[in-house]
Parts: C-alpha cells; structure tokens; sequence
C-alpha cells in the first residue's frame, strides 16, 4: 500500500468524522419529524464517498447520487449552507428548493445530487464532453448505486463515454440493496464491474469499506481517465446501516448482518490505521473527531438561525 | 368648490317596463315555443357576450328572442333590442360630471345637516385606493374587491356601509344599480367629518362613531407622511403561552362564559410593559409628547366590512380574567354593531393578521398614539431550546414606532419585556 | 455584420442555414445526433455541416436518445451549447428523463446556480405515410413542464430566426419541425442578426370576423381556408403561437374580443391536447364576455396516424374542416 501523506489522512479522517456527524444529526432531525420531507443516509459509506472525492485534482468534477451527503462533504460542500438546504432555509445550497436530494454546487463542479436512479450517468458524459471538448484536463466522477445499473442509461452513457473516450470515472457503490432488493436478485453477475468489459473499458471491484483502498484506486483511475484513455468503471462493495430512506422497515435483511457490516465500519478501519501505524496519537485522532463533532453542532445553529426563503421566490428560477 | 365624480352615464329609470314593451306579441310566442324544447330547463341559451350587453343594459336576458341555434340569444338580438329602444342605449364610456356635493342625491348634508369641509372629497379617493392596493396586497380581496362600475374603488362599500342600512331608508328617488353606491360613498366622508369634529352632540346616530375604514385610510396617509417611523422586530416563543392557555382556559371560560385567546395574554404582558415604559405610551399633540400613566389599549379589528379600532380603557388595572372579559365583550359589543367610542381614544393600538396568515408586517401608527405594535400568525418552527432542536410554536411581534417620540433602545427593552412575559406567562396570571 | 438581402429557400434551408451561423458565432455551440455526419440528417438539415465544422462539432451519436439528451444537458450546464437532433419527435420518449427530470428542473431545484441553454430539435408530424410511431405531435407533453420552452414554426423566416433565438437562448428549448413543412419555400432575411423573437404570437393574417388559432402545418391549411373565405366577405384573423410554451397569449385574446368567435386548431390528438389549454385560457380571461359562439377546437381524432393516406388525412384537420368551422361559427350551416 501506498504510503499517503499525513494532509490528505487528516483531510480524509476529519471529512469522514465530518459525514457521520452530519447524517446522525439529519437523522436525528427527520426522526423527530423536524424537517419536511425524506432523506436517504449513507452511514457506513463514508469511504466511498468520501476517500474517493480525496483523489481528486481542482476543477473535476463530480455528479452525486440521491443517497449523496457523504459525497457532498468528501467533494467540499459547505456543510453550513448544506444543512441549511435540508432545513429549506433561503441561504442553503439551492436556496431551500432543493433538500437533501438535490444538493448541488454547480460553480464549483459539483452536477448535483440526483433524485433519479441512473439519472447522473448522462449528465457525467456531458460534462466529460464539455471537459474533452474545451480540452481542460478536467475528470468527472460520477457516482452511482448498484440499482442504477439495471437503468437502460447505464447503458447508453457508458457505451458512449467509451467511443466518444470521456474523461469520466464511474464509481458504482454497491451496497447490497436496490432499496430493499438484494443485488443477487436483480442481476445474476456476482461483480457488477464485470460489465465493464461489453465497453471495453476497465473494470475493477474493490473493497468500498476501506477509504484507503478507494483512494489509491480512484488515484490510478483519474490518472487514466484524465490521460484521455477513456472512462474506467468502478465497483466498490461497501454498506448501508440504516435503512434505503426515512420510511424502511428494513424486513428485508437481518439485525446479524448489519453488525456483521457494522464491524467492518470504513471509519474505524480507518483509525485503527492511523493508530496501528502512529501517524497521528490518540489525542489528535480524538481532537479531530471532536472538531468534526462540534462543526456539525455550528451547521445547524447556522442552519436554523439562517432565513426562510420568500413566499416570492416560488417563482424564482424556472428560467434563466 | 365642485367635486369630480365618475358615474357610467345610464338612464335611470325603470328598464324592465321597456323591455315588456320591446317584445312583440308574436316574438312572445316565439319565445316561448322555442323554451318548450328546452324540457325542464329553465335557463336561457345565450353568448357570453349578449349576456354581457344585456346586463350592461340592465335588459332582462330571458325577455329577448334569440336567433341563434336552438334560440341561443346572440349579442345581435340584443342589440336588436336596443336599437328599437334607442333611449335604452347609454354610452360605454364613463362621464365625469362636475357638480356641487349638495347637487348629488344621498349627500350627508340633506339629512345630518352638519358642516363639512368638502375641499378634501377629491383627494381622498385616491389615498382610499392607495390604502386598498395596500390591502390588497395582502390578499384580502374577497372582502375587498368591490369596485364600482368603471372599476374604481368605491370606499362606501369598503367602510362600514352594513351599519348604515337604516338611513338607507332616509334616501329616496331612483337610482340605477351603480348610482346607490353613491350616497353610501358620501356617508363614508361624512363619518370622517363628525369624528374629526368629536362633538358627540351633533351626531344623531351613534353608530356613526366609528373609526371608520375611510378614517384610517386617511389618518395612515397622513401619519405615515408626517412620523419618524422606525421598526422593530422579535419573536416571542409561544409554546408556553399555549400550554398555559390551554389548561386555564376552560375554567376562565367557564367563570366569564368569554373565549379565552392568545391575545389576551399579549394584551396583559404589552399593558404592563407600556407602564414601564411611558414613552411608548404616549401622545404626541402639538409638538408636545403626552406620556400617560393609564392603557387605553386600542385594538385593530379587521371586520367583514372594514378596520375599527374599539378601544378598552385602563388595561393596566386588569387582571387577566378582567382583560378576557373585557376583550371579549367589547369584541362582541363591535360585532353587534352597539359599540361607542368614547373619548378620550387610545393610548397605544395592537393589530393581528395572524388569523389571516400574516407572518410578519408593519403598521402605520393610529394617531395620536406614538407606537404600534403588529402581531404576526402563530407557526411551528424548529428552534433550539434549551440546547436541543425542537418545534415550537413561535409568533413575531413588530413595533412601529415614532422616533421623536422614543428611541430604539426603548423600544427594543419594550418590546424585551413583552418577550419575557409571554415566554413565562405564568406570570401573567398574577 | 448587417445583410439586407432576402433570399427564398426552403424551410429546410433556414433551419440549416440558422445553425451553421450560430455555429460560425459561437464556439461553444454543437450538434449531436444520429446520422447527422457524413449521412447529412435523416432530413438532409445538417449536409455539409461535417466538412465545415468537423468531428469535434458534429457528434453523431450512437442510436441513444437518453444519452443524446442527457449528454447535452450536462454539456450545457458545464458551459457549452449544444443542439441535439432527435430523429423523430416519437423517440423523444426515449429521453424523457434526461429532458423532464434532468434539464428543466436543473436550474430551479439548485435555487438557480446554473442553466441549461440547450436546443431539443424535434421533427414532428404526420403526411409522410410513416405511420404511427413516426408521425406524432407530442407538444402537449413539453408544454406540461415548466422549464423547457417549446417553439415551432410555420414558415421559412420564422424557422431560421427562431432556431437561432433558440441557439441563444439560456434554457431547454423544444424546437419542433414539422417534416411537412421542410420542402415549403418562402422569403428569408440572410442578416445575422434576424432573430424571431420567443414567446410571441404572430398574426399570420388580419381579419375582423372569426380568429383561427393554429400553427405548425395547420398553419398553411388555415391559410388556404382564410383565402377561400374572403372571396365570400368573410374576414378572418389568424394568430400563430409559434411558442407554444411559455403562450403569449395576449393577442389571441385581444383577437377574441375583437371577432367573439374563435377556432383552436392543431394536428396532435384533440383530448389532452394544447387547444384545450388555449380554449380554457381564452374563457378565463376578459375574452370570455366577449364570445358570440362556443369555441370550437379542430384537432386530430384520437387514434394513432394510420399509414393508409386516406386514413392518415382523415386523422388531420383539412382546409374544408376550417371552412366548415366558421360558417358553423357565423351560424350558416
């Protein structure tokens, strides 16, 4: 394994603290029914989403999945003006009108969250187009869940990156479930990056649980990507623990499983790395929880002290 | 001086006469004939637009041949009518006529016989419309919108025209449709004229007495132009206020048989306040500022057909069941039409349009009071308490206030302790 | 640069001819669809285009209509401008994600942080004995989302002056083509600058009697009607939304009021269909008082286009069905 330097684990541990934090207080708030709507949680992908955005140069760019907050924050998201969003406040990241779904930052390269399954796919080849076209060096990585690639779009967009050479890297995170159906029943590969090859495009499986893993592998696939070899497809294998949003029962899988997954947390992995191996002592590694911890705790007293939008703005924005 | 008024020019005498005489025997047959295909309706077939012409016309539609298939009545056969009645044909277009108010049938003077200054007449429509578009804004047209045939705002139909139905009776003569809305309009100033006068004696009716929509609208424009207005907001946690109204409020209801409201509270905690702070509780006369040691707590009341503003004196001697008494009785005294305003007027004025959805809004102060307090609509909100996320139910308060009368920093500690009241309203109740 | 010069040529040489000068224009600006290169367009709009602008710029695509569309709408929102051919309107139900969920919503479901200027051409209609996969008009559908605007002309001018206002303008724009229309000839301005202006309505003819709302190839057949009937002293107006979405609908109403008496007329299938939307609008505004009849809405039946050619016409409006509709109108039946 790659040695990395102690900036990027900094970075990558504080921002995965960071994510957990904030989707146990987004769950904390719709459970108390403090917030209109639904939101679906990626605690325990906090690797993939992430350790992958680490790798990343300035100026890529990314396009998220509806189960995106991890992604949003790995990729640099202002957590203050994305927990305003999910309290529909007027200075969140869309100005209330989007929400947890919806969560984007198109300046800074960021497509937005996508509350379609599959709908990210064709978006990253048109971004990769324009990144091609004006010749920037710029890579997309574009998120994607196992469900998706069962959406004729996966399809299209990764035969057409292919001919077209985009510079995309479409990480798939596999967390075992499309909603509440198992991987196994909906597709009869056991590894989606198997798919690759109808592409020819290359295809690796990792282990999505370990942030390290990721980030060396997304480091090699942007270096790729970015060479104008063509988009690479990636599968990482990784967990959800709670439920495919705020209304799961979750009868389709059992408490077992989700503490055999719950063992294997990318968080702790990523700990017992920094300990095992001394890169930062106990007391950093507890400083840098609790500064993830307590900038979570300022996002929503800076969400809820921020203003409803105007009534007016209804009518804001539907065209430019 | 001559006053300008904008009537649709139409004739007024009856026109259903004419329209008996329009009809020829046998079209009569006609008519009735082509009805009986129509089994069981009783409706006439007829366009848009004859119905619209007819009714321009005040042509009783049914009374009119159609022509058209199955005898729809079409905009020709009533103007078929017209023409053969020419002096049924009155132009579309308004016609300003300038005359002298004693001139127009239904002015206050034929039957109040007081004075009045009339050079304001002309000026004031438009501060009334001004004032509508206003109100408008907020949404209120259904109880607003009507307007009189050239579209115009007509203030008489605004004000509190309901109350004048018995001196309706005083107006005799003809009037078209549009020409009533007239005499209603000139009692509206005439209201203003007696309440600026405030000499009880010549009033005849005391229903009269009124703070009248037309007043207001009148006194705002003037204190808005004349006050160094300056605003001020806060909200004011109402969870506890809810819970403590809703344990009390059977037993206060039972004992006083009166609604026991939110505002009540409010009215106890902003009373007290104002005898803190004298400042707020002012009259500004003369260039003198007037602070009083009583509350004479006006409250704006948005009625079916208008603004009144009744009054309860010396709020500042009540207990709470006092003041749910007191607020209520005097609510129900205005909706029954029997309320007097006595003099002298309030102190200090309180307006909601929580009820209608208001979250927030500014006032113009009621002069000659020094400050206005405007209170917003209760709404759930997350809100950290006590370190913790939570709903609450929350309401916003803003003060409008005379800045030369008080400062800021009064204002904001006026508005302080109503916070703290409300927010421990336990308090209240002693 | 100003030309004054006015030149006849054919609808098809309009739209072609629009797209190759805001290509010249702007650099960001680029075409993909199917068979659009080397084939030329499955309609011939895009001949010799590949020699001029090359492979970067003309994109022939893979038989993908969710990828084309989606393709564009992430081009768009990074800062290109991209025109995208469908072949036929029909396989636009192909992209409706990419079109409905992705490109009209993004800028206002990220509280206006981006735009999506991007063109959708749609070639539409029936009359060409495709039948019925290849011969709908399903405007109705486009109009039904708030974000895209929806275009179409009738006539050679307004084809190249819209589809160069659709190339410029910051938003999803639906352009529809009618395949009838391609080989129509008439007079257009070879400026550059000739824009027809979205969200107008154009009175196509003046008249005082009875108004006729209708566009794309109802258009010349409402002409023809019109034609006809002044020879009989009856003068009728007709108005061409050649946006459909956003309407202007200011001057159809003011036409209203002026006749009392319209006709809504369209070739896409009449339930569900845009004239109802028209009709309703003109009888929520002031119009209404001014109606002397029923509106009447001359629609296609609701079936799908039969390939027969008889079948396939009697689906359509006709000149005789105008005609019919207003002495209906004026009561003369």
């Amino acid at each position: 394994m790659i040695e990395l330097p102690e900036k990027i684990l900094l970075r990558m541990y504080y921002k995965m603290n960071q994510a957990r934090f904030f989707e146990e207080k987004v769950d904390d708030l719709f459970t108390k029914g403090l917030v209109h709507g639904t939101t679906h949680l990626s605690i325990g992908q906090e690797a993939t989403g992430v350790a992958s955005c680490m790798a990343l140069e300035k100026g890529d760019l990314v396009s998220l999945t509806h189960r995106g907050h991890s992604q949003a924050i790995g990729f640099g998201l202002d957590v203050n003006l994305m927990m305003a969003e999910i309290l529909g406040k007027a200075n969140g990241y869309c100005k209330g009108k989007g929400g947890s779904m919806h969560i984007a930052d198109v300046r800074n390269g960021n497509l937005g969250a996508n509350g379609v399954v599959g709908g990210g796919f064709n978006l990253s080849c048109g971004a990769a187009l324009t990144q091609k076209y004006k010749k920037t060096g710029k890579v997309v990585l574009c998120f994607a869940g196992d469900g998706a690639t069962n959406e004729g779009s996966f399809h299209e967009s990764l035969n057409l990156a292919s001919i077209w050479k985009l510079p995309i890297v479409f990480l798939i995170e596999n967390n075992l479930y499309g909603m509440s159906t198992p991987v196994a029943k909906h597709m009869n590969i056991e590894n989606i990056s198997d798919r690759s090859a109808s592409y020819d495009m290359p295809g690796l499986t990792i282990d999505g649980n370990d942030p390290l893993e990721v980030y060396n592998i997304l480091l090699k696939a942007l270096r790729y990507a970015r060479a104008g070899r063509g988009p690479v497809l990636i599968e990482a294998k990784t967990y959800r623990y709670s439920g495919h949003s705020k209304s799961d029962a979750q009868d389709y899988r059992t408490r077992e499983e989700v503490e055999e997954w719950q063992k294997r947390d990318p968080i702790l992995k990523m700990k017992n790395y920094l300990k095992d191996n001394k890169v930062f002592t106990d007391k950093q590694i507890l400083t840098m929880e609790e500064e993830a911890k307590d900038s979570i705790e300022n996002a929503l007293e800076f969400a809820m002290e921020s203003p409803e939008p105007e009534i007016t703005a209804v009518l804001d924005d539907v065209y430019a | 001086m001559a006053a300008e008024i904008i009537l649709p020019q139409l004739e007024l005498e009856a026109t259903e006469e004419k329209m008996a005489d329009g009809l020829k025997p046998e079209s009569m047959e006609e008519l009735r004939t082509k009805r009986e295909t129509d089994e069981g309706l009783e409706k006439v077939r007829a366009t848009p637009s004859a119905r619209r012409l007819a009714k321009q016309h005040h042509i009783i539609i049914e009374n009119i041949v159609g022509t058209g298939p199955r005898g729809r009545i079409r905009i020709e056969d009533v103007q078929s009518v017209l023409e053969a009645q020419p002096i049924t044909t009155g132009s579309l277009e308004p016609v300003v006529i300038h005359t002298e108010l004693e001139e127009i049938p239904g002015n206050p003077e034929n039957y109040l016989g007081g004075h009045k200054p009339k050079e304001s007449f002309a000026k004031r429509v438009p501060a009334i419309a001004k004032i509508m578009s206003m109100v408008d804004d907020l949404d209120l047209k259904p109880r607003l919108d009507t307007r009189g045939p050239d579209g115009r705002v007509v203030p008489g139909e605004l004000g509190s025209i309901k109350r004048f139905k018995e001196n309706e009776d005083n107006f005799t003569g003809d009037y078209g449709e549009y020409v009533k809305v007239l005499p209603k309009r000139v009692e509206a100033v005439a209201e203003v004229i007696n309440i600026e006068q405030t000499s009880p004696e010549i009033i005849p009716n005391p229903a009269l007495n009124f703070v009248t929509f037309v007043e207001e609208a009148e006194q705002m424009v003037k204190s808005h132009l004349e006050n160094a207005v300056m605003t001020l907001t806060t909200e004011i946690d109402m969870t506890e206020v809810k819970d403590l109204r809703k344990k009390i409020a059977p037993k206060i209801e039972d004992q006083t048989k009166c609604r026991c409201t939110f505002t009540d509270f409010l009215l106890m905690a902003v009373s007290r306040s104002l005898i803190k702070h004298p400042e707020i509780n002012s009259s500004l006369s003369n260039g003198k500022i007037i602070a009083h040691s009583y509350v004479h707590m006006g409250l704006a009341m948005g009625m079916e057909d208008g603004l009144i503003i009744p009054i309860i004196k010396n709020t500042q001697a009540m207990n709470f069941v006092e003041i749910v008494k007191n607020r209520a009785e005097t609510l129900k005294s205005v909706k029954n039409s029997c309320f007097i305003e006595e003099d002298p007027g309030s102190t200090f004025t309180v307006t909601n349009l929580g009820m209608v959805g208001i979250l927030e809004f500014t006032a113009i102060i009621n002069e000659p009071n020094s400050a206005i307090l405007s209170v917003g609509e209760v709404v759930s909100r997350m809100r950290l308490y006590q370190g913790e996320p939570m709903m609450r139910s929350v309401m916003k308060i803003s003060l409008n206030l005379d800045h030369r009368v008080a400062d800021g920093l009064t204002g904001a500690r006026f508005l302080q302790d109503v916070k703290s009241d409300m927010e421990n309203p336990s308090l209240l109740l002693f | 640069m100003n030309n004054n010069e006015i030149q006849n040529m054919t609808y098809r040489e309009a739209i072609r001819l629009g797209m190759i000068e805001e290509m010249q224009r702007d650099d960001n600006v680029i075409f993909m669809g199917e068979d659009i290169g080397v084939y030329g367009g499955a309609f011939g709009l895009s001949q010799g285009m590949l020699e001029e602008f090359g492979e970067e710029r003309i994109l022939d695509t893979p038989i993908s209509e969710a990828a084309i569309v989606g393709t564009a709408v992430g081009a768009a929102t990074t800062g290109l401008r991209p025109i995208c051919e469908i072949m036929f309107m029909d396989f636009v139900t192909f992209a409706m994600d990419a079109l409905v969920n992705q490109g009209a919503k993004m800028r206002y479901m990220f509280g206006g942080q981006t735009q999506v200027p991007m063109v959708l051409r749609l070639p539409a209609g029936s009359g060409t004995g495709a039948a019925a996969q290849h011969s709908q008009s399903l405007e109705a559908w486009l109009c039904h989302v708030p974000g895209l605007k929806v275009v179409t002309p009738s006539t050679p001018a307004q084809a190249k002056g819209l589809i160069k206002a659709a190339i410029r303008d910051n938003n999803p724009v639906c352009f529809i083509e009618h395949k009838l229309l391609y080989s129509t000839e008439g007079e257009v301005p070879l400026d550059e600058d000739f824009i027809v202006e979205i969200e107008k309505t154009m009175t196509e003819r003046p008249g005082k009697d009875v108004t006729i709302v209708t566009y794309g190839t109802l258009l010349p057949k409402a002409m023809e009607a019109a034609a006809f009937l002044a020879e009989e002293g009856i003068e009728v107006e007709i108005l061409n939304p050649i946006t459909l979405y956003p309407m202007d609908m200011k001057p159809i109403v003011d036409s209203v009021i002026k006749t009392g008496r319209v006709i809504v007329a369209h070739e896409a299938a009449k339930t569900g269909g845009l004239g109802g939307e028209i009709v309703a609008r003109i009888a929520e505004s002031e119009a209404f008082d001014y109606l002397n009849a029923p509106m009447i809405r001359l629609a296609g039946l609701d079936v799908p286009i039969p390939y027969n050619k008889e079948l396939e016409a009697a689906v359509i409006p006709q000149k005789s069905d105008f005609i019919r509709a207003v002495y209906r109108l004026l009561d003369h039946e």
